[in-house]
């Protein structure tokens, strides 16, 4: 192959020359070129090596479709591999690499796959997991196991790079009446007829430039139509593919925003993944040209006839001095007769036996030497074509017939729609003899296809069906009242005589339908061989389709086999799914900039920051953070929540809590409403009081706890645990909504709106009474246990205090609105300090709670009643509630039922783990008779301590040793089982 | 009395960031904001017009999914039974017509404006914002990197209300995507 660039002609920027490496080595393009054309025009003929055999490959094509030319571009960690040199655009100082060749693609160590070929077969990677005979004929992995490792590394086209990726990303999302995928001739009639229907239009291009089919063609009279495009308001997307066409008129695209850019701004993203919900879908996406298999079809130097067209045309490149051009329809004459204009020697090899005369006179005129009823048979050459032996049919037969001399063999074995998107809403294709195309069948899809997509060959009918589909989207939308007529699809004048494979008998040789994973003819015949002879085992098995191109070239041919295989016609063997994306989107256009502290929102406390800067070490919980522990002056974890336990029991201690989840209950109807969810009364709560609540699944098991202060007559605040905020939330909208329309109720969540903190020990009264405008508010007397008050702090911050405790401590909560928080805290912290209290976190809260014997999520799992949580006295017998039925069916009264208990080690000295199984000595297996589910040291008792459940319940267990055993870190503890409450059991300190 | 801190502070920094003239996003924290929100019934609907006017001034009552301004008050319809009043202090209203809730603290209030300022906000906003769609003094619900948002169309810039809790991660996300346009922060 010879490539040279013409003097004139082309969209290339002969004033912009741009310098750009291959293998590190400088070779030069203009704006304007892909760095295929660019290759292309600097005659590199070998681009990489093939998957498995490691054979030579070149440029194939000049679009997305590319199987051979795929490259690396950048170092580092900008390393993007497997990009397709056909729409990478040319910048200057762009690095590109060869691929999955060492040294290099010129010499490679691996093509001595090709040595062995017969051993990669399709399927052969399956068939070595059964072992290798004799060694380990049928059961064996052993020599798998070690020989795996080197065929992974084999495997696979470009590395990626390990590195964070430094490059930014964003999302994007927009609307409009209809979206027109494709600018070629079919795509900007649709746009300017549906634009001058006052329709809003979004036109997306993933070239560089808008024009599609005109870029090669006409392009004077592109520059008018995209003046047209702008002049109606069409809002036009470049260098943008819609990978995937989803439910609802919803469509993803990808926009390279500057993968073409030399410099690129620190700012901008790299690329913007988009979703565009559209009222109507325009797919005027073109169609691929197939190729032909024949042997050493993949030799650099064999082209679509089209791409061909396109590198004279567009890019002012003809890529040979000897052509031979073989075709079976009559597109290819038209660059037969190009090329042969522009100085190359031409010979035009059709399959077919005749056609009109005028299309093989054009031909004559030019000097193409014009060769009927013969096709390719074999490519000769070693790392690029110099010769084409032909074969000429018979019938079903084909027969050697001499050979040609070439540099550059321009194939065009037929045309398949690309019907990818409207596969994507589950359209199968159907199979269109006249045409040898799959084209789209009916469908209620909010999809109209146009142009050659839908199977128009011409560019007047495609233009034709272009228009007609915007006036038909028109029509839907009520704008547009005149008649539109689609023509019939096809449009050749002489048929296509299909042909997918030239095999001549008795002679071997290596045809290639799926370039890209080195899917050979035999492969398709291996596979019905072996019994995988539908369209879906057929894939799976050879793999074909499955790469990078997802079969745009090689699909078709396949199926052909397959169907001649089976003695069937193609119609009856049909297609796999084409599903998204059309072509490649990177993880991280995926992301967007939900990445690393994006990758979720941080849900902040107001006290946020100032835990911080009081040593706080924080935890996650859900999208909060809470403050773990303090530790000082290098504690541990262990030493720290010890201490803050202690400190708190003996004098006072602060903890955060915004987290909890708070509802604002108003209206008439709200005691009915909390009377109906919880199960314990609250019909006379007195205004001032608060109240721990339980509330139950419609099902009868336990679904979160918390408690509800009555601040007026018809207004409570309701809080919830962390994890079941918005359940519960959500619940209580659904109720109201749903079921119990008639009570008049609003719920709101306040969740934002107040800082909330706990103050517990014996000093917390005193502490928060310093804090007051009026101290006594806080006595025992005016604020008894489960007392409520809203009052002031001093400076006027107004607060709300209910006097709860969940420690099992003195305890008060202090609620202020949230821009209060940092001021309420400082002030608060002062006074604590003067006490020797301390901060605590959810370690020590844990502690505290788990010493009292109360139950959190840990115990609340979804899995446990009222009764088996041991708060069966909370559930009323006088009114129904939420639950109440089914809380007493037959497995949830059940007396074995696993209920809450305290655990203690024998040995005071041992630890148990959370998660641990608690079994009879004897019995050291399966669910044993009970489980562990928190577990801490108690400073108050001087050893460890565990909450669990076990079957039966304290009193069928207690003064029994049973093991709590830990399988999964092959630990067995000898432990004991006491009452849940093991610290302070009459509540004689919260009510102090 | 004292002082609110907003929930920006410390990372509320004024002035302007790779400023591009008219692409530049104008961007700032309408700060102490005022929210109150009533909830009032279907049968005490009609009462509801009387304290909008009061509030604002004028005559009128939003529907649901739009709202009504007035110079620095607003009024929000954001549930059918749910008003949003941001900008002054509430007018009293008896509680079997409705009920009042202070929400001041529970969210960061946005004004974005600027040419760009739509194509800006589609960057994290999945709802229709072109002006036949989204025409002043239109409200609605709606999600910024899965949080819930409220998003209102003044008469030439855009307001966002943040849950406060959620305020700084999704401003630093703001801040980020607007640097590729150029920003002002006022």
């Amino acid at each position: 192959m010879t490539a040279k660039r013409l003097i004139t002609g082309g969209l290339i920027d002969r004033s912009k020359k741009l310098q750009f490496f291959w293998d590190n080595k400088k070779y030069f393009g203009y704006q304007g070129d892909t760095l295929a054309s660019a290759l292309l025009v600097n005659n590199i003929k070998i681009i990489g090596r093939s998957f498995k055999y490691h054979r030579p490959r070149g440029i194939m094509s000049a679009g997305v479709e590319e199987s051979g030319a795929l490259v690396t571009i950048g170092k580092n960690e900008y390393r993007d591999p497997n990009v397709r040199a056909t729409t990478q655009e040319l910048y200057d100082g762009l690095n590109a690499f060869s691929q999955n060749a060492f040294p290099n693609a010129k010499f490679d160590l691996g093509a001595i796959n090709n040595l062995f070929n017969r051993f990669f077969a399709a399927g052969f990677y399956y068939k070595t997991f059964m072992g290798i005979p004799p060694f380990e004929w049928g059961k064996g992995t052993k020599i798998w196991m070690f020989y795996e490792n080197f065929i992974r590394k084999a495997a696979g086209m470009g590395s990626a790079s390990k590195k964070p990726d430094p490059d930014k990303y964003e999302h994007m999302n927009d609307y409009c009446d209809v979206i027109i995928v494709g600018s070629g001739p079919a795509g900007i009639a649709a746009a300017l007829e549906a634009a001058s229907n006052k329709l809003d239009v979004i036109l997306v291009e993933q070239d560089s430039d808008l024009g599609g089919s005109y870029l090669s063609e006409d392009s004077k009279n592109l520059k008018n139509k995209i003046s047209d495009l702008k002049n109606a308001g069409v809002r036009i997307l470049l260098r943008t593919t819609v990978f995937g066409l989803y439910d609802s008129g919803v469509a993803g695209l990808l926009e390279r925003v500057s993968d073409h850019k030399a410099v690129k701004s620190k700012y901008e993203p790299r690329q913007r993944f988009w979703t565009v919900r559209s009222r109507h879908t325009i797919v005027a996406t073109g169609a691929f040209e197939r190729h032909i298999a024949f042997g050493n079809n993949d030799l650099p130097g064999i082209m679509s006839a089209s791409s061909v067209d396109i590198y004279l045309n567009r890019f002012s490149i003809l890529a040979g001095k000897k052509i031979v051009v073989c075709t079976n329809n009559d597109s290819a004459y038209s660059t037969a007769i190009k090329l042969a204009n522009s100085g190359a020697e031409v010979k035009l090899i059709d399959a077919r036996s005749s056609v009109g005369s005028v299309l093989t006179e054009n031909a004559l005129n030019s000097g193409v030497f014009v060769k009927m009823n013969a096709a390719p048979f074999q490519a000769r050459g070693y790392t690029e074509i110099n010769k084409i032996d032909l074969a000429e049919s018979e019938g079903n037969r084909w027969n050697n017939t001499g050979s040609e001399e070439c540099d550059l063999l321009a194939i065009s074995g037929g045309w398949s729609p690309t019907v990818h998107l409207l596969s994507h809403r589950g359209i199968r294709p159907k199979w269109n003899e006249e045409n040898a195309c799959f084209v789209a069948d009916d469908h209620s899809e909010p999809i109209t296809l146009a142009g050659s997509a839908a199977g128009y060959w011409n560019s007047e009918d495609c233009i034709n069906s272009g228009k007609s589909a915007g006036i038909k989207v028109a029509h839907l939308f009520g704008k547009e009242k005149s008649s539109y007529s689609l023509p019939n699809i096809g449009g050749w004048n002489n048929p296509i005589k299909p042909v997918y494979e030239v095999r001549v008998s008795g002679k071997q040789t290596k045809s290639f339908i799926d370039f890209q994973h080195d899917v050979t003819c035999d492969d398709i015949r291996l596979a019905h061989r072996e019994g995988f002879v539908s369209v879906e085992h057929l894939k799976r098995y050879t793999t074909l389709g499955m790469a990078n191109d997802q079969g745009k070239m090689g699909n078709v041919i396949g199926i052909a086999l397959m169907a001649e295989a089976l003695g069937k016609k193609i119609s009856e063997v049909g297609t796999t799914t084409f599903r998204p994306p059309f072509t490649p989107v990177s993880l991280g256009a995926l992301a967007g900039r939900n990445t690393f502290q994006h990758f979720r929102a941080l849900r902040r406390s107001p006290l946020h920051d100032w835990n911080l800067s009081h040593g706080a070490v924080m935890i996650e919980a859900g999208l909060w953070q809470r403050p773990w522990y303090f530790p000082q002056n290098n504690e541990t974890l262990s030493d720290a929540y010890i201490r803050e336990t202690a400190t708190t029991r003996k004098s006072v201690g602060i903890c955060d809590v915004t987290s909890l989840g708070k509802i604002a209950i108003q209206g008439p109807d709200s005691t009915e409403l909390l009377n109906r969810i919880y199960t314990n009364p609250f019909a006379k709560l007195p205004i001032g009081k608060a109240r721990y609540g339980i509330m139950l699944r419609d099902d009868g098991i336990v679904m979160d706890d918390g408690t509800s202060w009555r601040l007026s007559e018809n207004e409570y605040f309701m809080t919830t645990s962390t994890a079941q905020a918005a359940r519960v939330i959500a619940w209580l909208e659904e109720l109201l909504q749903i079921r119990w329309t008639d009570l008049k109720v609003h719920v709101t969540s306040v969740s934002e709106q107040w800082c909330g903190i706990s103050v517990a020990g014996p000093m917390s009264r005193e502490c928060i009474s310093k804090c007051l405008k009026s101290p006594e508010i806080i006595s025992n007397e005016n604020l008894p246990f489960m007392g409520v008050v809203e009052t002031n702090l001093k400076q006027d911050i107004p607060c709300r205090i209910a006097r709860i405790s969940f420690s099992g401590e003195m305890a008060f909560e202090i609620y202020v609105p949230s821009d209060y928080a940092n001021e309420m805290m400082e002030m608060i912290w002062i006074e604590t300090e003067k006490v020797g209290g301390c901060l605590y976190g959810l370690e020590a809260l844990g502690a505290l709670r788990i010493e009292k014997g109360h139950v959190t999520g840990a115990e609340l799992d979804g899995r446990v009643t009222i009764d088996d949580a041991g708060l069966g006295k909370m559930a009323s017998t006088k009114k129904s509630y939420i639950g109440s039925a089914m809380r007493t069916r037959g497995v949830l009264s059940d007396v074995n039922r696993e209920q809450l208990v305290g655990i203690f080690p024998k040995n005071k000295n041992a630890t148990f783990d959370a998660g641990s199984i608690i079994c009879k000595p004897s019995e050291l297996k399966g669910f044993g008779v009970g489980r562990i589910t928190s577990v801490t040291h108690s400073p108050e008792l001087g050893h460890w301590i565990g909450l669990g459940f076990i079957s039966g319940g304290y009193n069928l267990w207690k003064d029994k040793t049973v093991i709590a055993t830990d399988p999964v870190r092959n630990k067995n503890v000898e432990v004991e089982i006491v009452i849940p409450h093991m610290f302070d059991p009459q509540g004689e300190r919260m009510h102090g | 009395m004292v002082n609110r801190v907003s929930a920006l502070e410390g990372h509320y920094r004024i002035g302007s960031f790779n400023k591009q003239d008219d692409n530049s996003i104008l961007i700032s924290e309408i700060k102490n904001l005022k929210l109150n929100q009533l909830s009032v019934w279907f049968k005490t609907l009609e009462n509801t017009n009387e304290k909008v006017e009061e509030f604002l001034g004028e005559k009128g009552c939003p529907k649901f999914g739009k709202s009504i301004t007035v110079k620095d008050r607003s009024v929000f319809r954001i549930e059918p039974l749910k008003f949003w009043f941001i900008g002054g202090d509430m007018p009293h209203i008896p509680e079997d017509q409705g009920h009042i809730l202070d929400l001041s603290h529970s969210r960061i209030l946005l004004s974005i404006s600027g040419k760009n300022s739509s194509n800006f906000l589609k960057r994290f906003l999945p709802i229709d914002l072109r002006e036949n769609s989204f025409p002043i003094n239109s409200v609605a619900s709606t999600s910024f990197h899965h949080v819930g948002v409220t998003i209102c169309r003044y008469d030439n810039y855009f307001g966002l209300l943040i849950p406060r809790a959620f305020a700084l991660s999704l401003w630093q996300i703001l801040i980020e995507s607007a640097e590729q346009f150029g920003y002002e922060i006022s």
